[in-house]
């Protein structure tokens, strides 16, 4: 019985190290690597969560699901040396459209994805399809928005976020606060450039100098 | 009982995929704990509201429940969203992110029809 256990424990042990997923940050290359994998629910309904760890509370709301925590990789993101926004607040998302919004701040972003037989980075800007009330499409406009007390206080797990946002490590200045309060801009994940439900995926962050 | 459980759960997924429909009621629950806890509230509503269980304890209203969620998610989501968003509701509810929708899907389809052969026979006796 005891070299059942024994044996148990150490398959166990193998099969959870084989799955080990881990934030891979690459200093000289200014950039960081975050596993995750893609929430097909997101490539046909819209949502504002580009990319939330899967044991936060939006976890299960975003496009791609964060293998790794969000406070992690905020901590990563000072380490490659960039300066979080922190200027926009709870009360901001109250905005009751954008003309009232606030566009978030902080150090410029871009962001990649690559999976098994992606064909190369992709940006996430494609992989991503905005809809806007009057045509106005807008590039992605990334930053290190910080918000790290939020973060840490509910947890809400969101890494990346489509609009301005106070919730968010990196939240996109190109939609401030109250576009989508007003529906102004809707985002879903693009199926046609996705791959399907459960894939894993790389998301490569790097600092814009 | 069965019939009432199986129109409380049509009609709870009804319910929950119209919800869906408001961007900011997905973005803050989850869905599959709003599907489970209505259709444990019209299960409980159904079997205690005498005329209404009687009402519902027939094969044919069970056919007619069956005919009108499927319709009614079909118009709501579409040729896209109907392999989908079902299956995530039901995924979300069990917290079991890397079930896949197709083996979900299958088990929706296999519950929905054998609810309704099991419905065709345990009505005549439950009335």
């Amino acid at each position: 019985m005891k070299k059942f256990i024994l044996a148990l424990l150490v398959i166990t042990s193998c099969v959870s190290l084989a799955f080990a997923e881990e934030l891979i940050i690459n200093k000289e290359a200014g950039e960081i690597i975050v596993p995750a994998e893609v929430n097909g629910k997101y490539l046909v309904s819209p949502t504002k969560h580009a990319l939330s760890y899967f044991k936060g509370g939006n976890g299960e709301k975003a496009i791609l699901r964060a293998l790794v925590s969000e406070l992690d990789y905020y901590h990563a993101l000072v380490e490659l040396g960039a300066v979080p926004g922190d200027n926009i607040k709870a009360e901001d998302m109250k905005a009751k459209s954008s003309a009232e919004g606030k566009r978030t701040e902080g150090s410029k972003l871009s962001v990649f994805l690559t999976w098994e037989g992606s064909n190369g980075e992709v940006p996430l800007d494609d992989a991503v399809i905005t809809t806007t009330a009057n045509g106005d499409v807008r590039k992605m406009d990334l930053r290190f928005s910080g918000n790290l007390e939020f973060a840490s206080k509910y947890r809400p797990g969101c890494f990346i976020c489509l609009d301005s946002c106070a919730a968010g490590i990196n939240t996109n200045a190109a939609w401030p606060t109250g576009a989508m309060n007003n529906k102004e801009v809707s985002f879903k994940g693009n199926a046609k450039v996705l791959p399907p439900d459960g894939t894993k995926v790389n998301v490569i962050v790097r600092l814009v100098k | 009982m069965i019939a009432c459980l199986y129109n409380a759960l049509l009609w709870s997924m009804l319910i929950t995929v119209a919800n869906l429909q408001n961007e900011w009621f997905d973005m803050r629950v989850n869905t599959g704990g709003i599907f489970f806890a209505v259709a444990f509230v019209l299960a409980l509503l159904f079997s205690m509201i005498k005329p209404l269980r009687k009402k519902l304890n027939s094969f044919a209203m069970c056919f007619f429940s069956l005919v009108i969620t499927c319709a009614g998610l079909f118009y709501l989501l579409g040729i896209e969203g109907l392999p989908v968003i079902p299956a995530s509701v039901i995924r979300e509810g069990l917290m079991q992110n890397h079930l896949d929708f197709h083996v979900i899907n299958i088990a929706l389809i296999a519950a929905a029809l054998g609810g309704l052969i099991l419905t065709l026979f345990t009505t005549k006796y439950e009335r």
